[in-house]
């Protein structure tokens, strides 16, 4: 799907999105205006909930929708962009990767709608949107076509991500590996692997699993940079990531862990989306790298207590400790991020009318009011406020009469999401695990003070790379990315061989991997 | 009843009714059911999903004699039986062409799936209970094998009317199923879903209808007129609204009922929202249909709640007091605003599942779980058990249902109530939901003559029900009296009150 966006980029000036032009076509359910939504966040919501009436008959609008599933998400938005029939609002994943052969494009055939330049009749929105990391790497000539879904609305401060290793602090304690504080050295993390592969092989259990799109995370304690573009200091030039001599270390390390070592599960191969998560909390599993953010967290600790419900002696902390390991060079390793992931587009076709009523509920969901209304729901029924503001919950709305908390299906809260991952009112949500909350906290403060003391290495490649638009990066470097990931994986599980064989395999070393990199080094004033 | 009958007099909770004839002053905290008050002249009863099993190879040892004796108890009047036809279908030869006359296919009417569902339609034969068959969706495999290509046209395709044909025919005429009394024509069908996880994607109103209408056809020639059409089967208020508001216009006389799903927030029954609600879908479907109420009635054919709902398809909150005063005030919402009957989504918790590639997980919503793998306490009877089978025994099919204006939510939100006689006065009641926060003090009483003069009493919540030896409620006391008599009660807060003139 992606090759053929790209090919047919040639010729951008045409309408290659099956545009429909029905500007105006507004429909009604009776006296509400009809907005469709789409969202990866929805999960299986789909309205019907006090809350999501109160928006509806507050905005005047009438809600459908609608959610991605995680393992197609980007499939079904090419399907309806492709198609022209995609909803009023709809989510995607852009990436530097894919920015030029989406978003850009999207744009230029006038599928999602420019936003409009001066969002000041918008002040909440306007505050999130001017606080969003390389903002201006995101517009195109000027003007921004999506709203990049923040991570945390009232601390922008963000430079790495949590995706690190969950392992089961229970069975290491068992097998004699435990180390204090869940701190590991390079040298103890094999111990433990390899201590938990003699106690698991032959269970139809393994010690380690990679989340799919993060497989072979070893190489995170090798390489300087996540993906395909890594900085030669000696060369003074931007090259080949994959080829570099830190990822080959890494990937070495990878293959021993799954041929010599049999770390890994040979399912590893050929897992789709969720399977290695799956394994985890199927009791399979003892070491999971994920993204470990409170919703993953939180799906993963209700899906262990669901497998272990007849072991008395389980304990879920125990079960999903956060390993903080040290690699090789004795600094530990995180991804680096932007304080946004994904965006939120608006169907180019909808009329100017239905765009400002949904910047207004966008302004209102990012409100104090709005957030009010999302996290706590109805003043008066579900909490109360006293003379000084503070909320206090109406405990017999949130928790049922055994003492369980409600499972309390709030739609502002889902419509939020297209907005904010909501990581800022974690701390305060009634519905969170404020102890699963803390521990996470805890582990982000842990490695800002590794990062200030120089502990902590942040593999990010440069924003004058990443955002770099220039011809031949946008054409090739998303598929130039997902080529070399597959020989890697093939490399890992020894279906290429030999690391000479891996290095001259075309998904590494080719013409276009030559081209790009020299219009990047042109570009940017490299050799 | 409908909103605006009454007028609130000041805070003292009187209220002036402005009904046909003359004007009615009524008192807060009295509660007098009189002739002027049946919204429902014969009740359609209460019931439960029961479904066919997905795989009864899970039940406990011994469960399947559980079921029984826990149906035998709860006693509804109806349930919703629905199935899938792949269980059924094989052998299909599309004979290579695009015309689906030709196809041809073959049923296996001796799988388990087969047996299981005629054990349940033999017991609802038996004790006098009336089924809604149906069929949950049309064949295909969700991880995209269409080989029947039946998710273009959904329920539209002939070949959906001609296995239902075949399949009634077999149940009714040839094993004398005549229980079955209504066909849901799809589950859900406003719910469209997203391809690879709904077979229903592709489905819109003018499909579904002319499902409808192949069916009803086929249904007619092969004598099957006396099985009803379920008109809708909707979930949700704006999806119920456009099936109903077009069924209404288009297909009122092919369709036996208006019928839909409804799984509400806490707060929509606390604060009696869905009444209006209700009441507010119910008056634009009588305004295009005159017959609604009186040809076709309107019936809920799933109900439960939406807090407590889990990713995995579970409703958490099943378990607790909460869930089963709720689940008392919606059915008085129901009732009170017209809609003639009510089914409890669901039995037991071992009849439905989430499928990944690997695994299935029970959808647990029942009011027990005859699960292998449940544990013990899973398997217990839940507390909606309870107070599902105090409305079933007291609200029977037939009977009379009286709604008080101190039902309106402009004069309290949080307190409902509603009353039932059966035409010959031998048998009745009422039940009270105090959804408030605080003990109410109520005084009852039912002017149209009920014969007793015992009268038994049930306090429900999470804590103050009491049941027997068997694990079936009982009375938390009797006293002598008459429903025709002034019965005062304080009604705690969060609780249920039923006091009928039979021990249910």
């Amino acid at each position: 799907m992606k090759t053929k966006i790209i090919l047919l980029g040639a010729v951008a000036s045409m309408c290659l999105f099956g545009c429909k032009n029905n500007n105006g076509a507004d429909e009604y359910d009776g006296d509400k205006l009809k907005v469709s939504f789409r969202n990866l966040y929805f999960d299986n919501y789909s309205g019907g909930d006090s809350y999501i009436k109160e928006v509806e008959d507050m905005f005047g609008l009438s809600f459908k929708l609608e959610p991605y599933s995680w393992q197609d998400w980007t499939t079904q938005v090419n399907g309806h962009v492709l198609a022209g029939n995609s909803p009023d609002v709809f989510h995607a994943n852009i990436d530097s990767y894919n920015f030029v052969s989406y978003y850009k494009y999207w744009a230029e055939d006038k599928v999602i709608k420019q936003l409009p330049d001066d969002l000041s009749n918008w002040p909440n929105l306007k505050r999130m949107i001017d606080n969003t990391s390389n903002i201006e790497a995101l517009k195109l000539d000027g003007h921004l076509y999506g709203i990049p879904i923040a991570k945390n609305t009232t601390d922008f401060s963000t430079s790495f991500s949590p995706f690190t290793y969950l392992y089961r602090r229970d069975w290491a304690k068992q097998y004699g590996v435990y180390q204090e504080n869940d701190e590991y050295t390079w040298e103890q993390f094999n111990t433990l692997l390899d201590k938990f592969n003699r106690e698991l092989s032959g269970k139809r259990k393994f010690a380690l699993g990679d989340v799919e799109w993060g497989f072979p995370s070893i190489t995170n304690f090798y390489k300087q940079v996540p993906h395909c573009f890594a900085y030669d200091e000696t060369e003074r030039k931007y090259v080949n990531n994959y080829s570099t001599d830190e990822y080959i270390l890494g990937l070495e390390k990878s293959k021993e862990f799954a041929i010599t070592d049999k770390y890994y599960s040979s399912d590893q191969y050929t897992a789709t989306e969720g399977k290695m998560n799956e394994k985890y909390y199927s009791n399979q599993c003892g070491v999971l790298y994920e993204n470990l953010s409170y919703s993953n967290m939180e799906a993963l600790r209700i899906q262990l207590k669901r497998t272990n419900v007849n072991d008395k002696d389980f304990n879920v902390d125990d079960a999903t400790a956060i390993m903080k390991i040290k690699g090789p060079d004795g600094k530990y390793a995180l991804e680096g991020t932007d304080n946004w992931f994904s965006m939120t587009f608006i169907n180019n076709n909808i009329s100017e009318m239905k765009l400002n009523k949904i910047l207004d509920l966008y302004d209102w969901l990012l409100s104090e009011s709005g957030t009010n209304f999302a996290i706590y729901g109805f003043e008066g029924y579900d909490y109360t406020k006293d003379e000084t503001g503070k909320v206090e919950i109406v405990r017999d709305r949130w928790y049922n009469d055994d003492g369980s908390l409600i499972d309390r299906v709030n739609g502002a809260k889902y419509l939020r999401y297209m907005l904010s991952l909501g990581y800022d009112t974690l701390e305060y949500d009634p519905m969170t695990e404020k102890s699963v909350v803390q521990y996470l906290n805890d582990w982000d403060a842990q490695m800002k003070t590794a990062l200030a003391d120089g502990e902590l290495r942040v593999l990010k490649e440069s924003p004058e790379v990443m955002w770099l638009t220039s011809e031949k990066k946008a054409l090739h470097s998303g598929t130039l990315r997902t080529n070399a990931l597959k020989t890697v994986t093939k490399y890992v599980f020894d279906k290429i061989k030999s690391i000479n064989d891996y290095k001259s395999d075309r998904a590494i070393s080719n013409g276009t991997w030559d081209q790009v990199l020299d219009e990047i080094n042109t570009v940017l004033g490299g050799n | 009843m409908k909103p605006g009958k009454f007028l609130i007099l000041g805070t003292i909770g009187l209220l002036t009714c402005f009904s046909c004839q003359e004007a009615r002053t009524v008192e807060k905290d009295f509660i007098a059911f009189t002739s002027q008050d049946i919204v429902q002249k014969s009740f359609g009863g209460l019931g439960v999903e029961w479904g066919t099993y997905e795989d009864t190879d899970k039940i406990v040892e011994g469960g399947w004699e559980r079921i029984i004796a826990h149906m035998d108890h709860l006693k509804p009047a109806r349930i919703r039986l629905m199935v899938s036809y792949d269980w059924f279908c094989q052998n299909f030869d599309g004979k290579g062409t695009d015309d689906k006359n030709d196809d041809t296919w073959t049923y296996n009417l001796t799988n388990k799936y087969a047996k299981n569902t005629i054990e349940i339609l033999e017991y609802c034969q038996i004790h006098n209970i009336d089924v809604a068959f149906g069929a949950w969706n049309v064949i295909a495999n969700l991880s995209g094998e269409d080989v029947w290509g039946m998710m273009e046209e959904v329920t539209s395709d002939i070949r959906w009317a001609k296995i239902t044909g075949d399949i009634l025919d077999y149940l009714v005429n040839k094993k004398g199923f005549d229980c079955i009394k209504w066909f849901v024509n799809s589950n859900e069908p406003n719910y469209s879903g997203n391809r690879g996880s709904s077979k229903n994607y592709n489905n819109t109103y003018d499909k579904w209808e002319q499902g409808v209408k192949n069916v009803r056809a086929t249904l007619d020639s092969l004598g099957l007129k006396s099985i009803s059409i379920v008109g809708g089967d909707t979930t949700g208020y704006a999806g119920t609204e456009e099936y109903l508001t077009n069924i209404a216009r288009n297909i009122p006389e092919q369709v036996g009922d208006y019928g839909f799903h409804l799984y509400l927030s806490n707060i929509a029954v606390d604060r009696g929202e869905m009444f209006d609600q209700i009441n507010s879908i119910y008056k634009k479907v009588k305004d295009i249909d005159g017959g609604l109420g009186v040809k076709r009635q309107a019936n809920v054919w799933e109900a439960g709640l939406l807090d407590g709902k889990t990713l995995l398809d579970c409703q958490t909150a099943i378990r607790t007091g909460n869930y089963a005063v709720r689940m008392v005030d919606y059915t008085i919402q129901c009732l009170a605003a017209g809609v003639n009957g009510v089914v409890y989504w669901d039995f037991d918790d071992a009849m439905h599942f989430m499928y990944t590639a690997t695994t299935m997980t029970p959808k647990e919503w029942g009011m027990f779980s005859s699960l292998a793998e449940a544990t013990s306490n899973k398997q217990e009877l839940r507390p909606w058990y309870h107070s599902s089978s105090l409305l079933c025994h007291m609200i029977k099919k037939g009977n009379l249902i009286y709604s008080p204006p101190q039902n309106d939510n402009n004069l309290d939100k949080t307190f409902r109530s509603i009353a039932t006689r059966s035409q010959d006065g031998k048998q009745g009641g009422f039940v009270a939901v105090n959804a408030g926060l605080a003990s109410v003090n109520k005084t009852f009483y039912i002017d149209d003559e009920i014969e007793g003069d015992k009268l038994y009493v049930y306090i429900f919540n999470g804590s103050s029900y009491r049941l027997d030896e068997s694990g079936y409620i009982i009375p938390n006391y009797e006293i002598e009296g008459s429903l025709n008599k002034k019965f005062t009660i304080d009604v705690p807060q969060n609780s249920a009150v039923v006091v009928s003139n039979e021990r249910l």
